[in-house]
């Protein structure tokens, strides 16, 4: 449906040597999918989706839509972006403030092509419906809330029918409670209409939620793309361990050479070794940071064939439904989430255990 | 559709280039060359010269007349910053009463030609006018204030000034972060303290910024130089350059290197301006909305406050107003005393609405700075957008918009009667000369009026249009234009009252079949006609405050702060 090739737009810098953009960005999206660009500010994702859009010129690349070409660097094609026939969200809604809601909707359809009065009042009228807000066209677009501005904003996007709809952290504004139910909400949406979805957030517990596919992208490169399990439980470096979750990095060296795939030992250096799956081939003496999940952590006597780790217990907070534990082990610190109904004293000795499974080998950065 | 929505991005700008630089180039050319110029008794350039300036260097007074400009400026520039920075201070940030005053003083002086201030004052501190009259009366020999005097220029152009200092450091004040001065004061600092060390050293780098602004329009200065210093012969640069284009014939080729050193000057001046305001922007302090400044308790020198605040009411406006009114009421020029209400008599306020000729030139005005305004917010809603949202070509729109900043009053006059005396259009002793010369001369401020409102729109709006499916264009009509009105209404209000108060330009370009309001108010001046003067100056103040409350209530909505910049 949507593909992006080799996308390339670099911005200069004139303070530093680190240039901001996008580079040699590629994916392939099917239709109907949700596909969401995640990564920390300035990794280039907001660039990715601006050169899709077309508000953006791409340095080189090429971008095809549904079998037609909206960008090509080598041949010198660029469709200019009011004629993509693309819908966006903006991380501002961009609401004009001088129309009703019904005129903000109605927008897409009076421009740019002849459109019956009565057609134009059906559609906006439907794309209303569709984002809960049937009775709201009169209305002044400066008297919204944000949820209903976001709203607003996702008929506009859709009342013409987009092949593609592009999402620019649309619900950073709003608090969490109403995040929540937006994100069920838009997901619900797309589906039901099942548009081609691409999605920007810096957030990764809503990019696990809703996407399809993810791409984790830092410094303008795409790091990983992959569907949202598989970047959470075998992630591709070091960098998607951190940024996707909170993860225990556990630095050491492969004790010996490892296939891709399979089990291997590594050593930490605190002196202790322990059984990880390591997602690439690593030869003897490869530096690495071994991701835990602080739930994938039990604390206690543990049974089977599990790693195990002895540490201090440092610090216990109580976060509702878990505890958070940080457990000093040797000089490094872990974080344990544990159930609540289980205590422990700060100061105790405890004993860590996990399945290798669970401990991901990856390359050491740097 | 589209191939005209992709070039408007490309012929919007050429367009509105080309626009510009037929307006504003051909003015600082013609200066240029007119300074070099050698002309033969008709007129016609024979060759170059450095003659002009060599005149310039050698004539008798001009290092006199140097001086006196920077004196002058520097003299009422101290003053009106010492006037209006006190009250703007105490306004905004403190609990002083009757505050609404000083806003009042500002708004009725925004509706009044300098012009016709200057009147006021010369009748309230000359031979006759009460100060020395009460002087006399109370004992003393001689006169209190001698008003034609280096003195007395700065005093009335310190004056003049202090409702803008009060405007532009109101702003100023009224963005300071309450939050460092209170964060001084729970860290044990005193309220003269906190001043001394919060918040002065805060909004200095724009109260200097705004002196080297106020010191660059005093440079430039026409009304008092030429009301109070040319009858007492102390010249400045701006009178200079008027005496020679007074003379017959007009020494063009003088006045020209006059002009180009004044331009040289001001040039200089607005560089380091620029700077310095660029810096002011960093201490801008206000971050997020619902920010509400929190004043000052002055405790029980609040009263002391307030009566500052009238005091600076009564000077400023009500002692002016009064001496117009009295003016106005006599048939003969004379002191305030009690034999002259026995003579009182509206016979000039009936030869002021009987005379057919100053109907036409309260219309004449009116049309001029209506057309004027008009053309330069068209013009600036492209140059400002384009520049604001840094499309190609927007350095090079922002420059051109802005060049005429250059040109004090007169010297623009000299420059466009140059440019027209030359360019076969006949427009020579129209009201269209003075019409382009208003549209040069004030093109800046309404470039800054469309620059700052479109700064204020999120550029997701427009991109929201482009994706939507609108052209350039389209998202010019249907997003842009409308959401920029109340920026654009401001600005045009802005500019045909400022145009009506202008006197600098005009008195060059005017001509009996061509006159507005300002200086017909100067010929009346000159020729003695106090009282018609004073009859018609109040009447026209009156129009133009309803014309000044209806900006000040736009600005207020439109949050449009960019007074005078």
């Amino acid at each position: 449906m949507l593909t992006v090739e080799r996308l390339t737009r670099i911005f200069a810098n004139r303070y530093d040597t680190v240039a901001g953009g996008v580079r040699e960005a590629d994916f392939a999206l099917a239709q109907g999918q949700f596909f969401t660009l995640l990564g920390p500010s300035g990794c280039g994702k907001t660039t990715t989706l601006r050169c899709i859009a077309g508000l953006e010129k791409p340095d080189a690349g090429r971008i095809v839509l549904a079998g037609r070409p909206l960008f090509d660097g080598a041949a010198g094609l660029l469709v200019p972006v009011h004629q993509r026939g693309i819908g966006m969200v903006f991380q501002s809604y961009a609401i004009w403030p001088h129309m009703t809601v019904f005129e903000n909707v109605a927008f897409p359809l009076r421009v740019g092509r002849r459109m019956a009065r009565e057609e134009i009042a059906r559609q906006v009228d439907r794309a209303l419906a569709t984002v809960g807000l049937g009775a709201y066209g009169p209305r002044p677009a400066t008297r919204l809330s944000g949820g209903q501005q976001q709203r607003v904003a996702l008929a506009r996007a859709i009342v013409h029918e987009p092949k593609l709809l592009l999402l620019d952290e649309p619900l950073s504004n709003l608090d969490a409670a109403l995040r929540e139910e937006m994100r069920i909400e838009l997901r619900r949406l797309q589906r039901e209409i099942g548009i081609t979805t691409v999605y920007v957030t810096h957030d990764q517990s809503e990019a696990l939620a809703m996407s399809d596919l993810i791409a984790v992208m830092d410094r303008g490169r795409i790091v990983q793309l992959d569907a949202p399990r598989a970047i959470y439980f075998t992630p591709a470096s070091a960098f998607v361990a951190r940024f996707i979750g909170a993860a225990n990095l556990l630095a050491g060296v492969a004790a010996a050479a490892v296939a891709a795939g399979t089990l291997g030992a590594v050593r930490l250096d605190g002196g202790a070794v322990i059984q990880a799956l390591f997602p690439a081939a690593a030869p003897a003496g490869t530096r690495l940071s071994v991701a835990v999940r602080p739930e994938s952590i039990t604390l206690g006597t543990p049974d089977g064939t599990a790693n195990r780790l002895d540490g201090t217990l440092a610090d216990v907070s109580f976060l509702g439904a878990t505890l958070r534990c940080d457990v000093a082990v040797g000089a490094e610190m872990l974080r344990v989430a544990t159930t609540a109904d289980v205590a422990p004293a700060p100061g105790a000795a405890v004993r860590l255990a996990f399945a290798p499974q669970a401990a991901i080998a990856l390359r050491a950065e740097g | 559709m589209s191939l005209a929505a992709v070039n408007a991005r490309r012929v919007l700008p050429l367009v509105t280039g080309l626009l510009l630089a037929a307006l504003m180039l051909p003015p600082l050319a013609m200066l240029v060359h007119g300074s070099f110029a050698q002309t033969n008794a008709a007129g016609a350039v024979t060759g170059w010269t450095l003659h002009h300036f060599r005149a310039l260097l050698t004539a008798p007074g001009v290092g006199t007349t140097l001086w006196n400009s920077l004196v002058f400026s520097a003299g009422s520039t101290v003053l009106s910053l010492a006037v209006g920075g006190l009250l703007a201070w105490l306004v905004e940030r403190t609990n002083a009463p009757l505050r609404f005053l000083a806003t009042l003083s500002t708004i009725i002086s925004m509706g009044t030609p300098y012009v016709l201030h200057v009147v006021a004052w010369l009748f309230l501190l000359g031979p006759v006018g009460p100060a020395n009259g009460l002087w006399q009366a109370a004992g003393g020999a001689g006169k209190l204030i001698e008003v034609q005097s280096m003195g007395g220029m700065i005093l009335i152009e310190g004056f003049l000034w202090s409702p803008l200092v009060f405007l532009l450091l109101g702003a100023t004040f009224r963005a300071a972060n309450a939050d460092m001065e209170e964060a001084a004061r729970t860290s044990g600092a005193s309220v003269p303290a906190t001043i001394w060390r919060i918040s002065l050293p805060l909004a200095m780098p724009a109260i200097l910024a705004l002196a080297l602004f106020v010191f660059i329009r005093a440079i430039g200065a026409f009304e008092v130089p030429a009301l109070v210093g040319i009858p007492s012969r102390i010249y400045v640069l701006t009178t200079t350059v008027f005496e020679s284009m007074k003379t017959m014939p007009p020494d063009l080729g003088q006045a020209s290197a006059f002009a180009v050193v004044m331009v040289a000057i001001v040039a200089v001046l607005l560089h380091f301006y620029g700077r310095l305001s660029a810096n002011a922007e960093k201490y801008h302090s206000v971050t997020g909305k619902g920010f509400r400044p929190r004043p000052f308790d002055l405790g029980a020198w609040r009263w002391a406050a307030g009566a500052l605040i009238v005091a600076n009411f009564i000077i400023v406006l009500l002692l002016p107003m009064i001496a117009l009114v009295w003016m106005a009421l006599q048939r003969f020029p004379r002191g305030f005393s009690m034999a002259g209400l026995k003579t009182l008599t509206l016979s000039n306020f009936n030869a002021v609405i009987e005379a057919p000729n100053y109907l036409d030139l309260a219309f004449n005005s009116l049309l001029v700075a209506a057309g004027a305004a008009s053309a330069i917010m068209a013009l600036a809603a492209f140059a400002g957008w384009i520049a604001a949202r840094n499309a190609p070509g927007g350095r090079v729109l922002d420059q051109l918009s802005t060049l005429s900043l250059v040109f004090p009053g007169i010297v623009l006059g000299v420059a466009v009667m140059e440019v027209y005396l030359r360019v076969p259009l006949p427009i020579y002793g129209t009201l269209w000369i003075i019409l382009i010369a208003y549209i040069i001369r004030f093109m800046p401020f309404g470039m800054r009026y469309v620059y700052a409102g479109v700064l204020q729109l999120h550029r997701e709006l427009e991109e929201a249009a482009a994706v939507a499916g609108a052209g350039t264009l389209t998202i010019l009509r249907r997003i842009v234009a409308p959401l920029l009105r109340p920026a654009m209404v401001a600005g045009w209000l802005f500019i045909f009252l400022i145009a009506n108060k202008e006197l600098a330009i005009a008195v060059l370009l005017a001509s009996p079949g061509a006159q507005v309001a300002a200086v017909a108010v100067f010929d009346l001046w000159v020729n003695g006609q106090g009282g018609e003067l004073a009859a018609f100056g109040l009447l026209w103040t009156l129009l133009m405050t309803v014309v000044a409350v209806l900006f000040f209530w736009q600005s207020r909505r439109g949050g449009a702060d960019i007074w005078g910049n």
